[in-house]
C-alpha cells in the first residue's frame, strides 16, 4: 500500500472514531471484498459470510475505541472477522475430527504437487467445498499467515492437530482440483465427439 | 506447471478474492446495526430518556418564550455523571451572568449586538452538534465541542457585562463631567 494511500487511512479511522458516518463508509468499501471472501472461504457459503461480515464491521466500528494503533485497522478487521467465522462455527456445534482420524486419512492419500495453470475461480470454489475444520485451518495458515500454535488456540486444538488437519486438507484439496480437471476435460472431449458429423 | 501449494496459495492470494459482495446490501444492514448498538443500553432506557428529554426540551422552549433570558438545557446529563456535574456547573455560571445582564441591561443594545449576535451564532452551532448527538450518539469529538460551547458562552456574557458596565462608567463620567 502506497504511504498516501496509508495516511489517507489513517485519517479516515481516525474520522471513524468521532462517529463519522462518511468515513466509515470509505473504510468500508476499503476492505469489504477482502473480509467477504476471507468469511466465504472459512464458512464455505456466501449466507453466512454475510452475517459474519454485518455482525464483524458493527463490532469494528462501535468498538474502534479499542484499536491502538490506526496503522493496524486491516489486521484487527480481519481478526473480529474470523473470530465471527468460529464463533458462528461453535454456535453450530461443528466438532472437529478427532487427530485419530486424521492420521488415517493422512495415510491414504499420497501429497501431490499442484497444477497452478488452474484459474483462481476453482481454487476458490474448491477451498469452500473442503471439510469443517480442514478447510479453516487452510485458509487460516496458507492465506492468512497464522502459525499452527495460534490456529490451535483460535480453534481450542493441539498444535499437532491443525499441522495434521493442514496436510489433510492439502490433499484433499489437490485431490478435488485433480478431479475436476479430469471432469472438465471428460465433458469438453464428449462435447467434441458430438459436434462430429 | 506443477507447484507446490502453500507456495502457489500465497503467491496469488489477492487473486482469489473472487466472490463479490453485495455491498450496498450489506452497508445499510452495517449502518442499521451501528445505531441499534450505540450504546448497547436496553430500549426501555432510550425511550425512557426521550421522554425526559421532550419534557425537558418542551419546559425550556416554554421557559424562553416567556422570559427574555437564555438558559441551556441539560443535554450531556444522559451521557454520564461526570459529564452532567460539569454541565450544570457551566449552566448555573452562565444563569448568574444572565441574571446580571438582565439588572443591568441598558435600553438601548446597539453597542452590544454584535456579542449578542456572537451568542446566537453559538447557540447554532451548539443545536447541530445537539442533532448529532441525538443522530451518531455520544463521542469524544461532539462532547468536547459541547463543553466548549459552555466556556464560549460564558465569555461572551462576561464580554457583555464587561460592555455595560463600561457604558455605565461612561455615563457616570459624562454625568460629573458636567
Amino acid at each position: 500500500m502506497g504511504k498516501l494511500k496509508e495516511a489517507s487511512e489513517v485519517l479516515l479511522i481516525s474520522q471513524c472514531r468521532i462517529g463519522n458516518e462518511r468515513a466509515r463508509y470509505q473504510i468500508y468499501k476499503l476492505y469489504v471484498k477482502a473480509m467477504y471472501n476471507i468469511a466465504t472461504r472459512m464458512s464455505g457459503n456466501k449466507a453466512d459470510a454475510d452475517d459474519i461480515i454485518q455482525d464483524a464491521f458493527i463490532k469494528a466500528f462501535t468498538e474502534i475505541g479499542k484499536l491502538k494503533n490506526d496503522d493496524a485497522f486491516g489486521g484487527w478487521l480481519k481478526r473480529i472477522v474470523i473470530n465471527k467465522c468460529l464463533d458462528l462455527k461453535k454456535k453450530r456445534k461443528h466438532l472437529f475430527i478427532e487427530e485419530r482420524i486424521d492420521k488415517q486419512a493422512v495415510g491414504e492419500i499420497p501429497e501431490e504437487e499442484f497444477d497452478s495453470t488452474v484459474r483462481e475461480r476453482l481454487v476458490h470454489k474448491t477451498i469452500k467445498k473442503l471439510p469443517d475444520g480442514a478447510r479453516e485451518i487452510l485458509v487460516l495458515r496458507a492465506l492468512e499467515g497464522y502459525r499452527h500454535a495460534e490456529i490451535a488456540e483460535m480453534l481450542g486444538i493441539t498444535e499437532s492437530t491443525s499441522k495434521t488437519q493442514f496436510f489433510r486438507a492439502k490433499q484433499l484439496f489437490v485431490k478435488w482440483v485433480k478431479k475436476e480437471l479430469n471432469e472438465r476435460e471428460s465433458r469438453k472431449i464428449f462435447k467434441e465427439e458430438q459436434a462430429k458429423p | 506447471m506443477k507447484e507446490n501449494l502453500e507456495k502457489y496459495l500465497k503467491k496469488n492470494r489477492q487473486n482469489l478474492d473472487v466472490d463479490t459482495p453485495n455491498e450496498e446490501m450489506l452497508w445499510k444492514e452495517i449502518s442499521l446495526g451501528i445505531k441499534n448498538k450505540k450504546t448497547g443500553l436496553p430500549n426501555w432506557f432510550w425511550k425512557a430518556a426521550a421522554i425526559l428529554l421532550f419534557v425537558v426540551s418542551t419546559t425550556y422552549v416554554f421557559y424562553n418564550e416567556t422570559k427574555d433570558k437564555k438558559e441551556s438545557q441539560l443535554i450531556l446529563a444522559h451521557v454520564s455523571p461526570e459529564l452532567q456535574k460539569q454541565e450544570i456547573e457551566f449552566i448555573q455560571v452562565a444563569n448568574n451572568k444572565w441574571d446580571q445582564i438582565n439588572a443591568s441591561l441598558p435600553e438601548h443594545k446597539t453597542q452590544l449586538k454584535f456579542l449578542f449576535e456572537e451568542l446566537d451564532g453559538l447557540e447554532e452551532v451548539y443545536e447541530s452538534y445537539q442533532m448529532d448527538l441525538n443522530e451518531i450518539g455520544a463521542n469524544e469529538f461532539i462532547i468536547r465541542a459541547m463543553l466548549d460551547y459552555h466556556s464560549k458562552k460564558i465569555r461572551i456574557l462576561d464580554k457583555i457585562l464587561h460592555e455595560i458596565e463600561k457604558n455605565k462608567r461612561y455615563e457616570s463620567n459624562k454625568f460629573t463631567n458636567l
